[in-house]
Parts: C-alpha cells; sequence; structure tokens
C-alpha cells in the first residue's frame, strides 16, 4: 500500500473520529454542567431571631456553617420572644416540623417529647464520649425524660432584676434590696415622671410576677407549684404584690398592649429605672455605666441574706424533630448542624457576643464578657439558692392562656389571684 | 543531451502578471483542481455553517423569549393569585365587625386590653401560618394600634408605620381613595421598596363610617423566593416595578438606573428587547389587573448561547475536520488524475528525445488508463516503423555495398595473379617479392580491415601500390601525377572509393594502344566540397556513349537498383563507385564523366567538405 493511501487512511479515520467525537460530545456532560449536588435543607427555629440580641450571632453561626458545608442549607425561621413558641407547636401541629429547634425547658418540650416529636440522641451522645462530655452534666436532667436525652443544653440563663442606676442616683432612690425598698422607688419614681418598672402584660412580662414568686416561695415552692389541686400561696402572694405595685404606678400606662419590644425599648432608652429580664437581655444593653443587674429584691419589708436567683436553660437548647431523625439525609445534616451549634467555638461566639452563659465548657477561653454578663455570671454563682423559671413548672397553656392573658384583670381588680387561678388550674383539670 | 523542462512550476515569466484569470489559467492542472474543489468546499462549508448557526441562534432567540413571555404570564398569574389571596387575608384578618366598632370607640384600656388580645390573636391565627405577611396591624381612627410581628424582624409594623405618622398618613389617602378595595402602598428609598403594604379601610356595616385602617407589612422575600422558583437557570434577573416604575422585588439587586429608566420607556403591554449594554435579553410583562406591576426577566445572552456556542465550536471543529477530509480526498483524487498525465508528459519528452523504448504503466482501466495505453501502442508502432525503414536502409545500403566490394575484389585478384604470374613466367625475377608486396597491400585495403572510413592519403597509398603492381605489368606504362590539395589528405573518404576509378582509367585508357598513359588524380577544396577527378590520356569515350553512360551515373539510388532488375548493368567499376558514392554522400553527389574521343576521359565528382556523420553516432554499417 503506498504511503499516500496510508496517510489518507489515517485522515480519513482521524476525520471521521472528530465528526463523530463531536458529535457524540452531546452525550457526555462536561463536568461544570453535571447537575449539581441537591442540598439538604434544614429548618431550624428557636426564639433567636428578630429583635433578639442573639439573632445576628446565629446567623452568624449558620452562615459559617453553610459555608463549611455547601451541600446543607439551613432556613432559619427563628422568632423573637413569646412568638417563638406559638410558631413552633402550630408548625408541629401542622406536620411542618422543624428539624432542629431550641426550646426551654417546661411543659412544653414534656408535650413534644411524649407525643414522639422528637429524637432520643442518647446513643449518638454516648458513641460520641468526647461531645457528651463537652457539655456540663449537671444541666443533662433538664433535657432527659425517661431516661433518655433529647435536647442539647448549650444556654444556661439567669433572671433577676436590672436597673439604670443613673436614674436612681438622679432621683436619689435607693437600689431596692427589699420590698419595702421596691415600693419606694416605684413611688419615687412615678412622682418623677419615670416609669418605674418596665412592664408590660405579655408572657415575658411575667418575669416580673416569677421572680416575685420565686423569692417568696424558695426552691420548692416554684418547683412544685400545684400541690392537691392548689398552686402554692406564693403565686397568690406575688399576684397581689403585682398589684400593689399597678396601684402604686409601677408600670407603664398601656401595658396592656404593650409589645415585648416596646417594653425592654423603655428601660433601654432610659424611660424606665426597672426591668425583670434574663441574662439575654444583656447584650441588649451593650457596656452602658448607668445599667446593673442585681439579685431580685427579697419580698419582704426588711432585707434578708439570702440571694435567689432564676437559674436554668434558655432557648440555646436543641433538639432534632423525631421527623428530621426518620430522614436519613436529614438526620446527618442535622446532627452535623448540632455539633456544630454546641461545639465550644459555636458558645465561645455566642458567649462572646451575646453574653451567654455556656452550659458547653469554654472554661479554658478568656471570654469577654460585657460588665452586666460578668455581673451576672458572679451573682449566678454567689447565689444561696438558684431556681429553675417558675413558669417552666407550669403547663403553658395555663401560663399563656389564663395567667398571662387574665392578668390585666387582676391588676385592674376584676378579678383575684385566688379566682385566677382556679380558673388556670381547671381548665388544666387540676 | 536531453532537455529539462519542469512541469510543475510554471515558467517564470519576465513580468509578473496578477491578473487571477491568467494566474489561474497558469497553474497546473493539478493546483487548479485543487483550488476549485477546495473553494467550492470551504465556501459551502463556511456558508452552510454560518446559516445553520445564524438559524440556531434566531431560534434560541425566539424560543427563549417566547419561553420568557409564558413564564412572565404565569408569574403574572401568579402574582395574581397572590394579590387575590392578600385581598382574602384582609377581609379575613378581623373578627366580628361589631368587636371592631366596639374598638374604636373605646376608652377603657382593659376593655382595649380585651379586644386586643382578640384582635391580635385572631391577625396571629392568620398571618403566623402565611410566609408572605410579615405583619398586620388594625389601626382605628382614634389611634388604637393592634399589631402583630412575626417577629423575626428587628422591626416591627408600629415602628414602621406608626399612627399619625408620614407613612400611615399616605398609607390612609391611598386606602381611602380606594374605596375599601386593598391598595398597596411602596415605602420607597432611591427608587427600590423598603418596604411593601397592603392596607384597606375597614367601615361599619351599618354606617360606613370609617373604623379604621388594616395594613399588612408583605415579606419582600416570599413574592422573590416565589417567583425564583419559577425560572430556569439562564434567567439571570427578575424585577417587579410598580406603575411608578419603583423596584418592588430584584432577585439580583443588579437593576440600575439606565434600565429602570429603559423600562420605564415602555408603552406597550408586553414583548421584549436586548440590552447590549448589559448583554441580555429583557422580557417585560405589565399586569392586567391591579396593582398593574411590571414583570421583568432578564437572561444572560452568555448563557442563552452557551449551548450554540458549543454548537458552534462543533460545528467550527467538524467542519475543519471535513475541510481536512475533502482536501486529502480531493488532493489525492487530484493526484491520481494529474499524476498518469504527468508520466504522459514524460513518456513524451523522452519519445521527443529519441528514446523510442518508452512505456508508461498507468494500471488503470478508465479513459486516462486507455490514454496510456495508445500512448504506448503509438510509441511501440513510431518505433517499429523507425527500426524498420532505418533498418532496411541499413540493410539494403550494407547488401549493396558487400555487394558492390565482392565485384571489386574478384576481378582485381584476379588480375593481379595474373600479372604475377606473368612475371614470374617470363622474366623470373625478383621484383615479384615487390609486387606480391604491393598486392598485399591492396588486398589489405579491400578486405583486410574493418574501418569503413580512410584518409584521403591512405587511400592515394592504395592506389600508388596499386599503380605500382600495374606499372609492373604495363612496364611502367602509367603515369600516375597526383594534384592534391594538402588540406584534402586528412578528410575522411569510403575506402576504395578513388582506386576503382584508376582502375578503370588504366583499363579503358591504357591497354589498347600500350602507350605511356597518364593518370592525373586532382583533389581540391571549392567551397564546402572537395573536388576529386581522375583523368586519363586514353581513348576516350564517344559522345553517345558518354551521354549513356552519364545519364545511368545520374540516376538515383532507388532508379539504380530498379533498372539493375531490369538487366541494364553496365560498367562496374564505375557504377560501384558511383553508387556508394551516393549511399553515402546522398542522391545529389554521384560521378560524372567527361571524355573527347581520342583524348581523354576524365572521371570527377564531389564529396562534402563536412564530415560524414553517421546517423547511428559513429554507427556499424559498412560503406
Amino acid at each position: 500500500m503506498k504511503i499516500n493511501n496510508l496517510i489518507a487512511i489515517a485522515l480519513i479515520s482521524f476525520t471521521v473520529f472528530a465528526v463523530t467525537g463531536c458529535t457524540n460530545a452531546d452525550h457526555d456532560l462536561p463536568a461544570e454542567e453535571h447537575p449539581p449536588e441537591e442540598k439538604i435543607t434544614l429548618k431550624f427555629i428557636n426564639s433567636w431571631g428578630g429583635s433578639d440580641p442573639k439573632a445576628e450571632t446565629l446567623q452568624q453561626l449558620f452562615d459559617n456553617f453553610m459555608k463549611e458545608n455547601e451541600n446543607i442549607e439551613i432556613i432559619n425561621e427563628s422568632l423573637f420572644g413569646d412568638d417563638f413558641l406559638i410558631k413552633l407547636k402550630t408548625d408541629f401541629a401542622w406536620g411542618n416540623d422543624p428539624d432542629v429547634f431550641g426550646l426551654w425547658p417546661g411543659s412544653d418540650i414534656k408535650v413534644l417529647v411524649a407525643s414522639g416529636k422528637v429524637a432520643d440522641l442518647t446513643e449518638v451522645l454516648e458513641a460520641d464520649p468526647q461531645w457528651k462530655n463537652s457539655f456540663d452534666y449537671k444541666m443533662w436532667y433538664h433535657t432527659t425524660f425517661d431516661g433518655r436525652i433529647y435536647g442539647l443544653p448549650v444556654e444556661m440563663i439567669f433572671e433577676g432584676l436590672f436597673v439604670n442606676t443613673e436614674l436612681f442616683s438622679k432621683f436619689n432612690v435607693k437600689v431596692p434590696d427589699n420590698y419595702t425598698e421596691l415600693k419606694q422607688a416605684v413611688i419615687t419614681f412615678r412622682e418623677n415622671n419615670v416609669i418605674p418598672i418596665a412592664f408590660n402584660c405579655k408572657a415575658e412580662g411575667t418575669y416580673l410576677y416569677q421572680n416575685i414568686a420565686m423569692m417568696i416561695g424558695g426552691k420548692e415552692a416554684i418547683e412544685n407549684p400545684i400541690k392537691n389541686g392548689k398552686i402554692d400561696p406564693c403565686y397568690i402572694e406575688a399576684m397581689e404584690i403585682m398589684r400593689e405595685l399597678y396601684e402604686l404606678g409601677a408600670f407603664p400606662e398601656n401595658l396592656f398592649t404593650m409589645t415585648s419590644v416596646e417594653r425592654n425599648e423603655l428601660f433601654i432608652n432610659k424611660k424606665a429605672a426597672m426591668i425583670a429580664q434574663g441574662s439575654w437581655f444583656v447584650s441588649a444593653l451593650g457596656d452602658e455605666e448607668c445599667f446593673d443587674f442585681i439579685h431580685f429584691p427579697a419580698m419582704t419589708t426588711e432585707s434578708k441574706n439570702e440571694s435567689r436567683m432564676i437559674f436554668g436553660l434558655g432557648c440555646g437548647t436543641f433538639y432534632m424533630s423525631q421527623k428530621a431523625w426518620n430522614d436519613p439525609e436529614k438526620r446527618e445534616a442535622s446532627l452535623k448542624l448540632m455539633k456544630y451549634l454546641t461545639s465550644r467555638q459555636a458558645a465561645t461566639l455566642l458567649a462572646e457576643q451575646t453574653g451567654m452563659l455556656s452550659n458547653v465548657f469554654i472554661y479554658d477561653y478568656k471570654i469577654n464578657y460585657n460588665k452586666l454578663a460578668r455581673k451576672g455570671i458572679n451573682l449566678t454563682y454567689s447565689s444561696s439558692e438558684l431556681i429553675g423559671p417558675p413558669d417552666s413548672y407550669l403547663p403553658r397553656n395555663v401560663w399563656e392562656n389564663v395567667i398571662v392573658k387574665d392578668f390585666p384583670y387582676v391588676l385592674e381588680g376584676k378579678m383575684t389571684p385566688e379566682e385566677i387561678w382556679e380558673k388556670a388550674l381547671n381548665e388544666e383539670n387540676y | 543531451m536531453s532537455k529539462t523542462v519542469d512541469r510543475s512550476v510554471p515558467a517564470v515569466k519576465k513580468r509578473i502578471n496578477l491578473n487571477p484569470i491568467r494566474i489561474y489559467q497558469n497553474l497546473p492542472i493539478r493546483y487548479k483542481l485543487m483550488l476549485v474543489l477546495n473553494l467550492l468546499m470551504i465556501s459551502s462549508l463556511a456558508v452552510l455553517t454560518f446559516l445553520n448557526y445564524k438559524n440556531s441562534e434566531s431560534s434560541l432567540t425566539k424560543k427563549s423569549t417566547q419561553y420568557t413571555q409564558d413564564l412572565l404570564k404565569m408569574m403574572e398569574y401568579r402574582l395574581k393569585d397572590y394579590v387575590v389571596n392578600l385581598d382574602l387575608i384582609t377581609l379575613g384578618l378581623l373578627p366580628d365587625n361589631d368587636v371592631l366598632l366596639d374598638v374604636s370607640e373605646l376608652s377603657d384600656s382593659l376593655k382595649i386590653y380585651e379586644d386586643a388580645y382578640l384582635i391580635e390573636n385572631h391577625m396571629k391565627k392568620e398571618i403566623f401560618p402565611r410566609d408572605e405577611i410579615q405583619s398586620a396591624a388594625f389601626i382605628t381612627t382614634n389611634g388604637s394600634y393592634f399589631a402583630v410581628d412575626k417577629s423575626n424582624k428587628t422591626i416591627s409594623i408600629k415602628q414602621l408605620m406608626p399612627y399619625n405618622g408620614e407613612i400611615y398618613k399616605k398609607v390612609l389617602a391611598k386606602a381611602r381613595e380606594s374605596k375599601g378595595s386593598p391598595v398597596f402602598y411602596l415605602d420607597t428609598m432611591n427608587g427600590r421598596a423598603e418596604n411593601l403594604f397592603l392596607a384597606r379601610m375597614v367601615y361599619n356595616i351599618h354606617d360606613y363610617r370609617e373604623i379604621g385602617l388594616i395594613t399588612m407589612l408583605l415579606g419582600k422575600d416570599y413574592l422573590k423566593t416565589a417567583l425564583e422558583d419559577m425560572v430556569n437557570e439562564d434567567t439571570e434577573n427578575i424585577i417587579i416595578f410598580s406603575p411608578d416604575n419603583d423596584i418592588i422585588v430584584d432577585k439580583n439587586e443588579v437593576t440600575d438606573a439606565e434600565l429602570t429608566e429603559k423600562l420605564a420607556r415602555i408603552d406597550d403591554n408586553s414583548g421584549w428587547f436586548i440590552d447590549e449594554g448589559r448583554h441580555c435579553i429583557v422580557s417585560y410583562l405589565i399586569m392586567n389587573d391591579k396593582p398593574n406591576w411590571k414583570i421583568i426577566s432578564t437572561v444572560s445572552l452568555d448563557s442563552l448561547y452557551k449551548d450554540i456556542d458549543s454548537l458552534r465550536k462543533k460545528m467550527v471543529l467538524s467542519s475543519l475536520a471535513i475541510v481536512v477530509l475533502l482536501s486529502t480526498l480531493s488532493s489525492l483524487m487530484t493526484t491520481d488524475f494529474t499524476r498518469p498525465f504527468k508520466k504522459l508528459i514524460r513518456g513524451m519528452e523522452k519519445v521527443q528525445n529519441g528514446d523510442h523504448n518508452v512505456q508508461i504503466v498507468l494500471n488503470r482501466k478508465d479513459e486516462i488508463g486507455y490514454l496510456g495505453e495508445a500512448f504506448n501502442r503509438m510509441v511501440k508502432e513510431m518505433k517499429n516503423l523507425t527500426n524498420w525503414v532505418y533498418q532496411e536502409q541499413l540493410t539494403r545500403k550494407d547488401a549493396e555495398i558487400k555487394a558492390l566490394q565482392s565485384q571489386i575484389n574478384p576481378h582485381f585478384l584476379f588480375n593481379t595473379l595474373d600479372s604475377i604470374n606473368w612475371m614470374a613466367h617470363l622474366n623470373n625475377v625478383p621484383e615479384i617479392s615487390e609486387m606480391v608486396t604491393s598486392l598485399s597491400a591492396i588486398m589489405e585495403a579491400s578486405i583486410g580491415r574493418d574501418d569503413k572510413l580512410i584518409s584521403f592519403s591512405e587511400e592515394l597509398n592504395y592506389i600508388d601500390n596499386y599503380a605500382k603492381i600495374l606499372n609492373k605489368r604495363y612496364a611502367n606504362r602509367i603515369q600516375l601525377i597526383k594534384e592534391i590539395e594538402p588540406e584534402v589528405l586528412d578528410i575522411k573518404i569510403p575506402r576504395l572509393l578513388i582506386q576503382p576509378l584508376i582502375e578503370n582509367a588504366i583499363y579503358h585508357g591504357l591497354e589498347k594502344d600500350k602507350e605511356v598513359g597518364i593518370i592525373i588524380i586532382t583533389a581540391k577544396i571549392i567551397d564546402d566540397k572537395v573536388m576529386i577527378s581522375v583523368m586519363d590520356n586514353g581513348e576516350g569515350i564517344g559522345e553517345k556513349e558518354l551521354k549513356l553512360i552519364n545519364e545511368s551515373l545520374s540516376l538515383d539510388n532507388e532508379t539504380y537498383y530498379k533498372s539493375l532488375n531490369t538487366g541494364k548493368r553496365k560498367g562496374i567499376g564505375l557504377d560501384n563507385v558511383n553508387r556508394r558514392i551516393k549511399l553515402f554522400y546522398g542522391d545529389e553527389y554521384g560521378l560524372t564523366i567527361e571524355s573527347k574521343k581520342n583524348m581523354y576521359t576524365k572521371v570527377y565528382f564531389s564529396i562534402p567538405l563536412t564530415p560524414v556523420t553517421n546517423p547511428s553516432e559513429g554507427g556499424d554499417q559498412a560503406v
């Protein structure tokens, strides 16, 4: 065969190969044209949304997480304050379960666990001792039901009284240590057209009432509020005190319709001298010198040497829904997210940026807490008695639908504390 | 001694002719064919590729704009649903009208609290499950504010739209104007909607007095997400403009004043245009019904033509591959077509140069193959013809010469031997040896050597020897006088060309009267010829006879040989010489005799001065 013919055959073969190669190119998608891996979407909700001081940090954590895990997208549906609970419960009721959620201890989580809507994390924690041991074991009991661990406690909370020392100084009022001093402060501030206590008749507003009850009743009464179908008297007495304070003009005028944001702003904007709030509030106040945090005053005529404090877990207690657990892909992604949210890095960031008191061990980290956070932590450690949030020991619907809802009637004297509690307990068939 | 002509490259002209037609005409056929085929092929492919690309581009643009228009229609339907849905929500957002009426007139804080609880809880139930609503508020004419926020934003509706605030007033005015129908209000900054409100007035069903304003703060992200779900990956941006050309949704937040201005000028309800600056197709549609928003989608041309660009690359690559393939094929075809012609041309050149053994091998059965075979046959026949004619002539010459020579030798030998015999017999003298020596020289001249041509001087030597012998025989009665120009001595002539003339002169001039016979040999150059003559003083030839002899001598060889066949042969010696001269030098040469009875006879002839060249370069023929 001649060389020319060989060259021709080679060229024809090449051409046919090239042409068919071109034609067949359609069948093989280039790497960049392969459909991207479908993202796993995780729905998250807790109360760190909207105007909550932790909202920004939480979103920052999610952004970092999503950057590290490009196949996971987090839809953050967190809502601030009381609305969060309504949405959470509505979502669960409608089958629109979140994948990961945060919830403070109380009757709501108990009901969710009992309804089989929350994933049991005992085994995954057991399988990863390092992870489990990163939490302070003392808090496990808040998230343990029937011996099984369901929640991962990251945020510890404390409550007390925030005071504007500037206003106290200005009107020469003593920062209250007992009820007498509290009333005196109320009177003085009212006389000077300063709202004494930022309070509203929403669920969050009842921190004041809960602190008063806690100071009257103590640990045993708060943690076992209902005995023989009757509410502990501390709650009755606390309500009487609330009405007395109302009558003294301790609260804003539109307290019945005021939103919780408006209530907080009264204090933040220095229009109110005091507010009963929790540790989550410290970052909203910044480092301003005028604000201080104190143990809630004793509800006695004279000061006592006992320093009680409401202390427990906040909404930074994370759970996975059973629905997410049942989906292998979501389970894996949710666990990844939970490990991230409960990591020491995340806890540190929350502590540093929001003053959160972490239940994840971050002692070896130097946290630059603000003044109020430091004070709160110090007061927590120095308290003679730490008591769980009172509303967490009562059924949520009782608290919200009766106590919170009818509180204005008590303040207005339209209902007695006994009547309201009787109504509440009857509703729950106690 | 062959001519070399490079036929693949046209001869270089003195002046370079730039006329394309001339250039084309001067191209070798091979290049012509390749040029034409490649031009046809490349131009066809280029045109096809271009048309195909343009068709695809136009078709893709058409399909894309059609798809986008359909998409915008779907978006319009979705937005209509959205608006209708919101309308319905506003209707169900408030509890019983009596409650509202009550609220609008109450001043008791506890009663307000109760109604607020009722209204807000009602609103919560309505808006919390709906992603499209961020907040809702019912603001009574006397300033009671009932609001629900989803609280995932840091700002509440009450903060955004406080009672008697600027936004409130504007919303109220718009709602009043629409007489109970829902209206959209955009709180804008720099042409972009910061907040989107939907509001309607609430009237007392008993006396149609205004009770208040119900308004919802709508989630812009919802709109964005809802519309995003509908688009494909090519859609670069989705924008919704209000009738006042404020941006409500801008998916990528990239819409600038220039595009806004362009879109503001649109006066038809739907269409598209290409935005060169952004390098995208902008499709638009204006909602027929309220809120008469403009829905715009932009599709990046880069993204749109990504596939077609890929197609174009493939087409170009395929075309190149096809060009390579076809070029190769055309080159091969052209070579296949022109190579036999080249061979033919080379063959012709060889034939032209005298090579009659050329045979070309084409190995094909087509017309060109036939041409090759015909050429081969032609050359072969040419060769045969040439050989036949040439050989015939040579053979004939050879035969004639041999015949003539064979006539000379016996005759001469006979006479010589006779002389020797005579000498020995009568005188018994030693001169015999001398004669024999001369004889042997002559013998050598006639039969001994192969040289066909000898010099004139050699011929004279033969003649001397011959004369010597004859003088012995004729007792020195022969006087040989040579008048030879020296230049003639080296001229080559056929052997024994003159000797027979001497012999003829002696026999015819001397023998009869036995007196001294003078024989004069002259040879001189006149012009380009050598004139040779042999003259004797013998008895001469009669006029009549002389005429006959000269006529015979002047015959050309062809006629002469034919006359031989008729038996009219006469004068072997002179004839022999005469025929040899004609054979050797041509028919125009030959012997002529001049004579006068009883006085002299002169035989003369001329030969060309130019050396004789053998047709076959020193050929082999005997002379």
